[in-house]
């Protein structure tokens, strides 16, 4: 077995949940969406691999992975769907009523779904917990303007629950 | 708004506890990434093979069937020929350099890359692909007065209207593809501005 092969499986094993969840959030919790992303963006991080030089660590590098396969993702998707202005409208439209597949955390899903994409996922690392620094390390903002982000984020947030 | 943060917070714990089964094995996804991108090299290889058969297929036509001595002729050939080895080309290597985007970097860093991608094919959309079908279509007409010797006029006139159908159908889809990749730019730049100086809000 070669060293990337043992290297992937173990971050397979250590950090398939937190990419599942990031990606279910991101899905607004399609399930087979969800489930999808995450193999997506673990045949990128297989890709990657060799160019992984530890600069960071292996979960800030992964997360980098999952944040960037998710834009991909959006981007490349919006290219299938959308035909003409209209029609991406509507599609929209019709995203925003679909009711998540997973009902134990609808409430979640849907308040984080109405976000756009880079603030979905810059809101789930906060919910995961990263500091600051790490989240900064994933998305290539400064610190500073992260704060001011996510302070807009969370005011945003705010407003889709009480709303709800 | 500390509250209903803390809600949230609880709701993503909770769902972090749920469990979800891998449906493929680390090994199972080695193999389909390896599959993959085999996929994608014998794509690219395809693409050089179908271009090499369509380019003996014309050079043989033009000398065994259609044995067109004069200069014009040549000229037509070499636009056409060229012109669609130009474009192959260009999707090649276009392909290569999307590949080589390396999804480890910071999300702000891969935009930036995708970025110039998008403005590189932005450039080869216009002035180049515009040239290409231009050398193209002058090509086919400077072999049209070759084309009387084997056909009638009546033929001769219908191959040159055709060809003007063919480029209505070509153009339409190379606009639409156009379209698709300027949505894409137009996307990329908007995630650009959003990674951008919050501080001026």
């Amino acid at each position: 077995m070669t060293d990337n092969t043992q290297i992937f499986e173990r971050l397979y094993k250590d950090y398939h949940a937190m990419v599942h969840q990031v990606c279910m959030g991101f899905v607004k919790g399609q399930k087979d969406q969800a489930k999808d992303l995450t193999q997506e963006t673990f045949i990128n991080t297989w890709r990657a691999l060799d160019n992984f030089k530890g600069a960071s660590g292996y979960k800030t590098w992964i997360y980098r992975i999952t944040v960037n396969t998710c834009l991909k993702y959006i981007r490349d998707h919006k290219k299938k769907d959308q035909v003409t202005f209209d029609q991406h409208e509507n599609i929209q439209a019709h995203e925003e009523q679909a009711p998540v597949e997973d009902p134990k955390h609808n409430q979640l899903y849907m308040a984080i779904g109405h976000l756009e994409g880079l603030d979905r996922l810059i809101i789930m690392m906060v919910l995961d917990e990263l500091n600051y620094e790490e989240i900064s390390e994933v998305v290539g903002i400064s610190e500073g303007n992260l704060r001011v982000k996510i302070h807009r984020i969370k005011k945003r947030l705010k407003k889709i629950l009480e709303n709800e | 708004m500390s509250d209903i943060l803390d809600d949230l917070q609880n709701m993503w714990d909770d769902a972090k506890k749920d469990k979800n089964e891998h449906s493929l094995s680390a090994k199972d996804l080695i193999a389909l990434s390896k599959q993959k991108m085999r996929k994608a090299v014998w794509m690219q290889v395809g693409a050089i093979a179908i271009l090499t058969i369509t380019l003996l297929g014309i050079s043989a036509f033009f000398i065994y069937v259609a044995q067109f001595r004069n200069l014009l002729s040549h000229i037509g050939i070499f636009l056409m020929t060229g012109g669609l080895v130009v474009r192959i080309l260009i999707e090649v290597y276009s392909i290569y350099r999307s590949s080589k985007i390396d999804l480890g970097l910071t999300a702000s860093n891969v935009n930036k890359r995708y970025l110039n991608f998008f403005e590189y094919r932005s450039r080869i959309h216009g002035p180049v692909t515009v040239g290409i079908l231009a050398a193209y279509s002058v090509g086919f007409y400077l072999l049209i007065p070759g084309f009387a010797n084997y056909f009638s006029t009546v033929e001769v006139t219908l191959i040159a209207l055709s060809y003007l159908l063919a480029a209505a159908i070509f153009g339409y889809f190379i606009r639409k593809g156009i379209r698709d990749e300027m949505e894409l730019l137009r996307s990329v730049l908007q995630l650009q501005d959003e990674m951008a100086d919050e501080k001026s809000f």
